[in-house]
């Protein structure tokens, strides 16, 4: 694995207050969701990457070197914050260009940069508008594209999709699969899992602090095989469709409705081709049937609720 | 409106590697630059120069022409003479609007940045903790001078084009005024940004900021006085800054006026300007410790 991104042992605490535990993960490029519920510690783990933190215990590692005022590490970097940073009173423009110019340009190419960046997110219409009169959504634009002025190798995207309305969301997720794509590193970080697996399938699952899964979210599902699964079968009969159901023993429980059928099933499998043959036989309408517990969701609840023990 | 081609393409330029903090300075001046109060501010900053200008071109043209009309008048008045002392009270009367300005245009300095979370943007830019604070104080230091230095280079300049006799040979008497007015310039305005500065990488807000600066001048002053008044085995003036920045100034300029001080005998100037001087380090030494720990995290 091409490590981008590697931490040994990686710790942040604030005082009292355990803000990252004992992180080791290697991050190779493409898009890699970094999820967690808030507090989880992935502010904290990305301002840690980008040396705005010194680790309190062990280390961090950008492309084999340390961040921490390596402008050369530095440099190709880019950073698009979880809370507003702002200069209310200037354009979007010239708040990118002068960010451009803290990233070392020379007035003229900060300016084609700025002019670049503010066209991948659409704000070059508004770009000579004070930032004080822009929307969340515009703001958060003028975030993403101060991110993208230098046209970094490695991208922190810190909760990107907040305040975007659906079409600015469709696009900057176009933009992160665009990126990593181009064969950079886009760390996406976010407590919505839907969001992370428009963009990824590769995710780090982050809690208290701690790294609860890395890896593929298909690899980490298969850690949920022996939990029991929920199936809804969507019925004018739920009871009926239990009647013949209840002769698969891996069914552990179930809950009726009056259009609908829950059960948890320690083998969906098994439980699946007891469901076809129902609908094969055609005495029960069955409308719909779903696992509905087979995305990231269920995924995160479960590896919480047993990697975790309770109180932390 | 500029119209960019909708492909995104890769620098091939050249990253500045030296003089980072210039950008910061230049990103400063341009943010208090449009400003209206500072413009007001400074426009009433610039009526003393332009009062200065004119007496300087009157009494040039009265003191070489003696059928001017103004000429028994300009002669008789002693205070529109210009020498040396001209550019001392020039500095001495701008320093209230120095003060002013600097607080309007440094306060914020810092504290704004901290309030607006943007450290974090800054900081994880290839820039230090130096660049960013020598950006912010140079931005300060360079308004004060502005009202002070450089407009006083301008009179100087405009006494020697004035002067009819003036020759390039003569722009070489003027370096001692030049030194002098630089010196002064620097130990009023000098102490007064890295104060402001300091004050703004403490505190949360500009007013507050503001305040703290005023609370600290008019205590200073006042802790001054009160040792002067109950002490009598020294002159405890001296413990005030203004006063200090004050006297440090006559004595650049070779003017002996007592003003604050019971004798002019029991002076320290060594000590007034080493006051001045730890005041100074006091400041940025503060100003360094808040930006460190904001860089550091």
């Amino acid at each position: 694995m091409d490590a981008q991104i590697e931490t040994k042992e990686l710790s942040k605490w604030f005082g009292e207050v355990v803000a990252l535990n004992n992180v080791s993960v290697q991050i190779p490029s493409g898009v890699v969701g970094l999820l967690g519920p808030n507090g989880a510690g992935k502010s904290t783990f990305i301002k840690l990457a980008l040396g705005l933190y010194r680790p309190s215990r062990g280390e961090i590692r950008i492309l084999g070197k340390k961040p921490r005022n390596n402008f050369q590490i530095l440099s190709i970097l880019g950073y698009c914050p979880e809370m507003d940073h702002f200069v209310e009173e200037v354009s979007g423009f010239e708040f990118l260009y002068w960010l451009a110019r803290y990233s070392g340009y020379h007035p003229k190419a900060a300016k084609k940069r700025v002019g670049d960046a503010l066209e991948r997110v659409h704000m070059v219409e508004r770009m000579y508008d004070p930032i004080s009169t822009y929307s969340k959504g515009m703001r958060q634009r003028i975030k993403v594209a101060q991110s993208l002025l230098h046209d970094p190798q490695i991208l922190f995207l810190d909760e990107p999709m907040n305040g975007l309305d659906p079409t600015a969301r469709e696009e900057l997720f176009h933009l992160v699969i665009g990126l990593g794509n181009e064969g950079k590193t886009v760390v996406f970080s976010s407590h919505v899992l839907h969001e992370v697996e428009r963009v990824t399938d590769t995710v780090i699952l982050i809690y208290n602090g701690r790294v609860l899964a890395l890896g593929k979210i298909r690899e980490i599902r298969d850690l949920i095989q022996n939990h029991p699964r929920t199936i809804v079968i969507e019925t004018m009969e739920p009871k009926k469709v239990y009647q013949l159901l209840s002769s698969d023993s891996n069914i552990t429980s179930v809950n009726f409705d009056t259009q609908f059928l829950t059960v948890h099933t320690l083998d969906p499998l098994q439980t699946f081709k007891c469901i076809n043959e129902i609908i094969l036989e055609g005495k029960i309408p069955i409308f719909s049937f779903h696992c509905a517990d087979e995305d990231l969701q269920s995924v995160f609840q479960y590896l919480i609720s047993t990697h975790i023990p309770r109180g932390l | 409106m500029p119209v960019f081609s909708f492909s995104y393409r890769p620098f091939e330029g050249k990253y500045i590697r030296r003089f980072r903090w210039w950008v910061v300075f230049l990103e400063e001046v341009r943010l208090w630059n449009r400003s209206r109060i500072f413009i007001v501010l400074f426009i009433l900053g610039m009526l003393q120069p332009i009062a200065r200008f004119i007496q300087i071109i009157l009494y040039n043209a009265a003191i070489q022409d003696p059928n001017h009309p103004l000429a028994p008048l300009i002669r008789s008045v002693t205070w529109i003479k210009v020498d040396n002392e001209l550019y001392f009270h020039f500095i001495r009367l701008q320093a209230p609007l120095v003060l002013l300005i600097l607080l309007y245009v440094g306060a914020g300095a810092i504290c704004a940045d901290r309030k607006n979370r943007l450290w974090d943007i800054y900081f994880s830019k290839p820039i230090h903790w130096y660049d960013y604070l020598l950006g912010k104080l140079l931005s300060v230091v360079f308004c004060g001078f502005s009202l002070t230095f450089f407009p006083a280079l301008i009179l100087m300049l405009t006494d020697y084009t004035t002067k009819k006799s003036s020759t390039w040979l003569g722009l070489i008497s003027y370096f001692p005024i030049v030194s002098d007015s630089l010196f002064f310039s620097l130990i009023l305005v000098l102490p007064i940004a890295l104060g402001i500065i300091a004050a703004s990488s403490i505190f949360s807000t500009e007013n507050i900021t503001v305040i703290s600066i005023v609370t600290l001048i008019i205590a200073n002053t006042s802790l001054a006085g009160l040792l002067s008044n109950f002490m009598r085995d020294g002159n405890y003036m001296q413990v005030s800054l203004p006063v200090a920045i004050y006297f440090m100034g006559q004595r650049v300029f070779n003017i002996d006026r007592n003003i604050f001080f019971r004798t002019m005998d029991d002076i320290n100037v060594t000590g007034m300007f080493l006051y001045i001087v730890s005041c100074c380090v006091l400041f940025l030494l503060i100003s360094i410790i808040q930006v460190r720990k904001a860089e550091k995290g």
